[in-house]
């Protein structure tokens, strides 16, 4: 009966624990690790969509960036092509061979011819000078004919030869030119149907009115190369266009016959930026006015390559995601299955048949010794967490500045242990028997140390103990009683001492901080102790110092200002062996003295970087960036010297190269200042002319040139001309003669260059001389 | 690697080797001037080869060459293969000489027309690139200079040990071998050589042939046929320029065939008593310039002479402007005439002969080239590392393979053998989209220049019209080998002095030519003109070019 009840009553209590589990409890946690599953699923996939919006935000951008860059770029770049080319037909303007020739009427006699001839030769060499013109031409309006680079010529044959084309008669096209022009810039098909620009401006004539026209001609393959030249990424398409429709680019056929027009309103006003449609494709469009001529920069980005650039980014993501779940999977059925963990689980009922036969008796008492197991395992865990937290109060309590809205600080003024007055923070070191303190095997021996002494002094004062990096840090509490008290403590630690050397063969140090008062006391005393803790090495045969003992003794290191100022110097000259041997000197002798304190020492290396620094001229870097972290970690005196072998040798290679480079940049203009001697009587010199010789940009040639001689080159040229002309007119020549002997083409710039560099004119320097 | 090193340490050794013996020829050469005898000469030049026998002991030697290498090589981008190349690697010639020879070549090309400048500038360069092609008797101070600036190497050796092929050309051709050597007897470079008479001439007059047989004219050989010619053009036909050329191309205006009708070329020139004379001071000179003051006032002359160039000159003469010129038998005569063609179908151009004043003598100038022109001729550079592979390939082109390559191309492709004659394929002669010499610059180099011998058989099949072919005819037809002066080298002070004088006086010949044709400078001021050239040290210049004459000769 007692079988029967009780094997129902089990029987019960043991089917519904396992319906709870085969059933609801079974399905809530495949149901639980499913939700687990998609929930990491779907974060990942969340994140991804994410990212790749953000990347097609910063693709987008970047795109923006370059556009701009590029337009930038484009605008200066050809802005400045078009000024010089504008530059030649100024010169060609003001020539006064070319004004004589406009002036003629009637047509040009044979005699005339040999003007042309001298303009012909002029225009050749503007042309050859250019590089980038396809035409320098002056057409004469009186005779109808075309002096180009190629020759003087009927303006019929010049259109015959370069201009000639169904659609575009000769006379179309000597009208165009018989228009009066000021410098505007004009589209012109020429006979191979390829584009050109065209800037036309009339001559000023001597004494008649203007009838010949000056033109330059730049065609659509220089200014495309123009293009070509700024343009670094293929895809991209530039063009100039204008608002009349005239469009030159190096775009592709298609784009070109869409006979794309921008409309004239969106291009007035500087930058514009549309989105459009071009042979079926979307383009991103900006665009800039040119300062030099009508048209307006364009750069055409194709979407699809910002829309590639992010289905890159798209695509890596997917694969990324895929891969990271294939890993998650293998990874978690390796080291973490929940399904499986269950599955054993249920194993252990379902198929282990000795579990099965278990009866209920051995079940409860299973379960309770279970219960009484875990007390007391809780019971432990509290009161090692308690312990620890108190350790960690105490260490907050001592090792930083006292806080009075703290926690802790409550904590502790409440414990009976505080009670006292005053508090003294000792630091005890266990040494090894003359060697040095080694962290293996002390833990216990230190753990017994700090329980005798809390033995020892219990009954005296309040105690309260806690490891603190290498040592054991105490806070002794209670009344300071000056003499007395120090004596009392000291024979303590004499005990505690004695039974260190004979039970354990340690040493034992202790570093007494001296009592301060109440509980903010405690920091100061603390950091007493630790300074103290600092002369370890110099009180070997000590066991307690106090922070009376050693207040007065620090010592600085040495390094003298003379010691400094040759390093500086060495540095300055480049030297770098002097100097690192100087450097070692001073580091060798400073680090080797016991009685100078670490801190002190890195006070030495933070000055000796100060002295590098100094060696350095201003304006110069120093790679310094890492030297504060390592001095603070400290370091030994080898390593310290190879810190400063690496800086100097470093720095002291910069600083000869660079005056490496600035002997090179002097040489150069020694060459240029033999040139400038050497040409100074030609009119033509300038700035320009002499950067052609030495095939640099006349704008970097007067900056290298100022920077080494402290005058510009143009400054520098007039100087020697003028020179030369003090001296011929010393010798007693006239004005009008100097002229080509120094370089001017007539006496009236010489005149105005003489009184601007010595503020006379010429003929009051001849009295002078007189 | 190691052998590889060994290699260019042997380089060294015999560049050493080489150096030294050019210093010893050289002193000799100057001791030479001053009237020391030549034993010490033989015997040190027999040192230095002594030495070198023992650094280049090769003697089964095939192309390709079997470690290959690579070298640099400057030379102009010839405009006949700029157009259609940017690069001679590009080229079916430069793929293939570099297939033949094993030698990887890296082609450097100054830019068109800046050859001059650029070549300077590339002087100013330490490193050089092995082997420059260029028109080394016009290097400031002359080969001897070039080699003295340590810029060019000296060959002496070098042609002994590695270019057998040029070595046997010279001995066969003795005259070519004195015109190719400075006055000491250092051989510097791997010359252009015209393999022909044919090839010497090449510019000639050319006028109307149409319109003489429509006004019942000959082709005219005087000075006062050719008036007579040039006047009825100009009636008859409408001429409104009946005479034009490229006065602006130096080449052109250097050999004028009016100047040299009264005996006087602009330039310098050998006189009857075999020493130099400068034209441009004589009395036939100004004869010339009468001439053509007179016929430019009867509007005989294109008033825009002065400033005309290529384009306006073909444009003048294929529109009926001009009837009569002067310019090159293949770029003028055969070009014009095909363009003439398209426009009016009888167009024909005929050559006329170097005229002369006295009718039915033959004429006593004309143009001619030396067998060795002063243009593509290569040289080794002080920077070649490895001057063995650089002689290889250049003495290459002497040989027989090379030959054929230069002058024809690849054979089966740009040209094939019939009856042991090479004949050009219609891919030159006949190609649908290039001109000929487009055609040929992507083959050959026969059609402008460089470091070989130039082939008969190339100017045979190059000038496709009859024309043309009695051109060459009838221009060389003249005693202008007696006038020509020789590729001489004055020493280098010599032509620093030369350069300088001739610079000054040709820019004011130059300028008193054009006032004296334009008429405005009259002949009354002929002999103030003369006497300013005089007055230029005119003399020392002629002493300068008769002692190099004299040098030549006693080579």
């Amino acid at each position: 009966m007692w079988r029967c009840d009780s094997g129902f009553v089990f029987k019960g209590v043991l089917e519904t624990e396992y319906r709870a589990m085969w059933g609801f409890k079974n399905r809530t946690v495949f149901f639980k690790w499913f939700l687990s599953y998609l929930l990491v699923l779907g974060l990942a996939v969340l994140f991804s969509i994410g990212i790749y919006f953000h990347f097609h935000n910063i693709i987008n951008r970047q795109s923006e960036e370059i556009t701009t860059t590029l337009l930038d770029k484009m605008q200066a770049d050809v802005d400045a092509r078009f000024r010089s080319a504008r530059l030649n037909l100024v010169n060609l303007m003001l020539d006064s061979d070319v004004q004589k020739a406009a002036g003629i009427k009637g047509g040009f006699s044979l005699g005339d011819r040999e003007l042309l001839y001298g303009i012909y030769n002029d225009t050749r060499k503007k042309y050859i000078a250019s590089g980038d013109l396809n035409h320098i031409f002056i057409y004469f309006r009186e005779g109808e004919t075309v002096l180009c680079e190629q020759g003087h010529m009927d303006g019929s044959l010049f259109y015959e030869l370069y201009y000639e084309r169904p659609g575009a008669s000769a006379e179309d096209f000597l009208e165009t030119l018989e228009r009066g022009w000021s410098g505007e810039d004009i589209a012109v098909r020429n006979k191979n149907g390829e584009q050109e620009i065209w800037i036309l401006q009339d001559s000023i004539a001597r004494g008649a009115d203007p009838s010949a026209v000056l033109g330059v001609s730049i065609s659509e393959k220089t200014l495309n190369g123009w293009m070509r030249g700024i343009l670094w990424n293929e895809s991209l398409e530039l063009m100039m266009i204008r608002p009349d429709g005239t469009c030159i680019g190096n775009l592709a056929d298609e784009l070109r016959q869409t006979a794309y027009r921008i409309p004239e309103t969106d291009l007035h006003g500087g930058k514009i930026t549309a989105e459009l449609e071009l042979a079926g494709e979307g383009y991103r469009l900006d665009a800039v006015a040119s300062s030099e001529t009508d048209f307006y920069y364009v750069v055409l980005m194709p979407l699809k390559t910002i829309e590639r650039d992010a289905i890159s980014v798209l695509l890596y993501m997917a694969v990324g995601l895929f891969v990271c779940i294939t890993l998650a999977y293998i990874f978690t059925g390796i080291h973490y299955n929940p399904l499986r963990n269950i599955m054993n689980m249920f194993g252990d009922y379902g198929k282990d048949g000795k579990r099965e036969k278990r009866n209920e008796l051995q079940w409860l008492l299973d379960r309770s010794t279970d219960v009484l197991e875990m007390n007391r395992e809780i019971r432990s865990l509290y009161y090692n967490n308690a312990q620890t937290l108190r350790s960690q109060y105490l260490y907050r309590m001592i090792a930083f500045p006292y806080d009075c809205k703290s926690g802790y600080v409550e904590a502790f003024a409440q414990d009976a242990v505080f009670r006292g007055r005053d508090n003294l923070v000792i630091l005890f070191y266990l040494e090894e028997e003359g060697e040095a303190w080694r962290q293996t095997d002390t833990a216990l021996h230190q753990f017994l140390m700090t329980n005798v002494l809390r033995e020892l002094v219990h009954g005296a004062f309040g105690v309260e103990m806690v490891e603190l990096y290498d040592a054991v840090a105490c806070v002794i509490n209670g009344e300071d009683k000056g003499e007395e008290t120090r004596e009392e403590l000291d024979s303590f630690f004499d005990k505690v001492q004695l039974f260190a050397e004979e039970r354990i063969c340690k040493r034992l140090f202790a570093a007494c901080g001296g009592f301060r008062q109440g509980l903010e006391g405690i920091y100061d005393s603390y950091c007493a102790a630790r300074e103290v803790s600092e002369y370890r090495e110099q009180f070997q045969n000590y066991s307690v110092v106090w922070y009376e003992d050693i207040r007065n003794r620090q010592v600085y290191y040495e390094y003298r200002i003379e010691e400094e100022q040759k390093i500086i110097n060495a540095m300055r000259a480049g030297e770098d062996q002097n100097v690192c041997r100087w450097i070692d000197e001073v580091i060798t002798a400073n680090f080797a003295r016991k009685d100078i304190l670490p801190g002190i020492k890195k006070c030495l290396l933070f000055e000796l970087v100060g002295t590098v620094m100094k060696g350095v001229e201003q304006g110069e870097d120093v790679e310094l960036s890492s030297f504060e972290r390592r001095i603070n970690e400290g370091m030994s005196a080898e390593e310290a010297m190879e810190f400063f072998h690496g800086l100097i040798r470093e720095t002291c290679s910069r600083i000869r190269r660079k005056r490496q480079a600035a002997k090179e940049d002097s040489q150069y203009i020694r060459e240029v200042m033999q040139y400038v001697q050497e040409n100074y009587q030609d009119p033509d010199l300038n700035v320009s002319i002499t950067a052609l010789h030495f095939e640099i940009t006349p704008s970097y040639l007067s900056s290298l040139f100022k920077e080494q001689t402290g005058v510009s080159l143009l400054e520098y040229i007039n100087r020697i001309r003028v020179e030369r002309i003090k001296e011929l007119l010393k010798e007693g020549m006239s004005v009008v003669d100097i002229c080509p002997k120094a370089g001017f083409r007539n006496s009236g710039a010489l005149i105005r260059v003489f009184k601007k560099e010595t503020g006379i004119t010429p003929g009051q320097m001849k009295k002078i001389n007189k | 690697m190691i052998k590889r090193n060994n290699k260019i340490k042997k380089g060294a050794l015999l560049m050493a080797a080489v150096v030294a013996a050019a210093g010893i020829a050289t002193g000799c050469g100057n001791k030479d001037n001053g009237g020391a005898a030549p034993e010490s000469q033989t015997t040190a030049q027999a040192d230095a080869s002594g030495k070198t026998e023992t650094a280049a002991p090769d003697t089964a030697f095939s192309y390709p060459v079997a470690e290959g290498g690579t070298l640099s090589y400057w030379v102009e981008l010839n405009a006949n293969a700029a157009a259609n190349y940017t690069s001679l690697n590009d080229t079916e010639f430069g793929k293939k000489l570099q297939e033949n020879t094993g030698i990887t070549i890296e082609f450097q090309h100054p830019a068109v027309g800046q050859v001059a400048e650029q070549f300077n500038l590339l002087l100013s360069n330490r490193t050089l690139p092995d082997i420059i092609e260029y028109s080394w008797l016009t290097y400031a101070g002359g080969p001897q200079k070039a080699i003295e600036d340590g810029v060019v190497l000296p060959l002496n050796d070098v042609i002994d040990s590695y270019c057998p092929n040029l070595k046997a050309y010279l001995e066969a051709n003795p005259d070519v071998d004195k015109m190719i050597k400075t006055d000491d007897g250092t051989y510097y470079c791997f010359p252009f050589i015209r393999g022909g008479e044919k090839l010497k001439t090449s510019t000639g007059l050319m006028l109307r042939g149409d319109w003489l047989e429509e006004l019942g004219m000959e082709v005219p050989t005087t000075m006062d046929e050719w008036h007579d010619v040039l006047t009825a053009f100009k009636e008859e036909k409408g001429a409104a320029a009946p005479f034009t050329y490229w006065y602006g191309s130096q080449g052109l205006t250097d050999n004028n065939p009016f100047a040299y009708a009264y005996g006087a070329p602009r330039n310098f020139y050998i006189g009857d008593d075999g020493s130099v004379h400068y034209g441009a001071v004589e009395d036939g000179y100004r004869e010339y310039l009468q001439t053509m003051n007179r016929w430019m006032s009867e509007g005989l002359i294109d008033v825009d002479l002065a400033t005309l160039t290529n384009d306006q000159v073909s444009a003048k003469i294929t529109n009926g402007t001009a009837g009569a010129s002067f310019g090159w038998c293949g770029s003028s005569l055969g070009t014009w005439t095909g363009a003439g063609r398209t426009t009016e179908e009888d167009f024909t151009l005929v050559p006329a002969p170097y005229p002369s004043v006295e009718k039915g003598t033959k004429p006593e100038f004309g143009q001619k080239d030396n067998d060795f022109v002063n243009m593509g001729c290569a040289v080794i550079t002080t920077s070649c590392e490895n001057v063995e592979l650089a002689a290889r390939l250049l003495d290459y082109a002497y040989g027989e393979e090379g030959h054929m390559l230069f002058n024809f191309g690849i054979e089966g492709v740009s040209y094939t053998m019939e009856s042991g004659e090479p004949i050009y394929t219609d891919l030159i002669l006949k190609n649908p989209d290039l001109s000929i010499t487009h055609a040929m610059s992507g083959y050959i180099r026969a059609n402008y220049n460089g470091p070989f011998v130039q082939d008969e058989a190339y100017a045979d099949q190059y000038y496709t019209l009859d024309e043309q072919k009695e051109a060459l005819a009838v221009w060389s037809d003249t005693n202008a080998d007696k006038h020509i002066i020789p590729p001489v080298t004055p020493t280098v002070d010599e032509s620093k002095e030369q350069a300088q004088i001739m610079n000054e006086i040709n820019t004011y010949r130059d300028e008193m030519t054009l006032k004296f044709i334009l008429g405005n400078k009259s002949f009354d001021e002929w002999d103030d003109y003369v006497e300013t050239i005089k007055g230029m040290s005119l003399d020392r210049v002629l002493e300068i070019q008769n002692a190099a004459l004299e040098r030549y000769q006693e080579r």
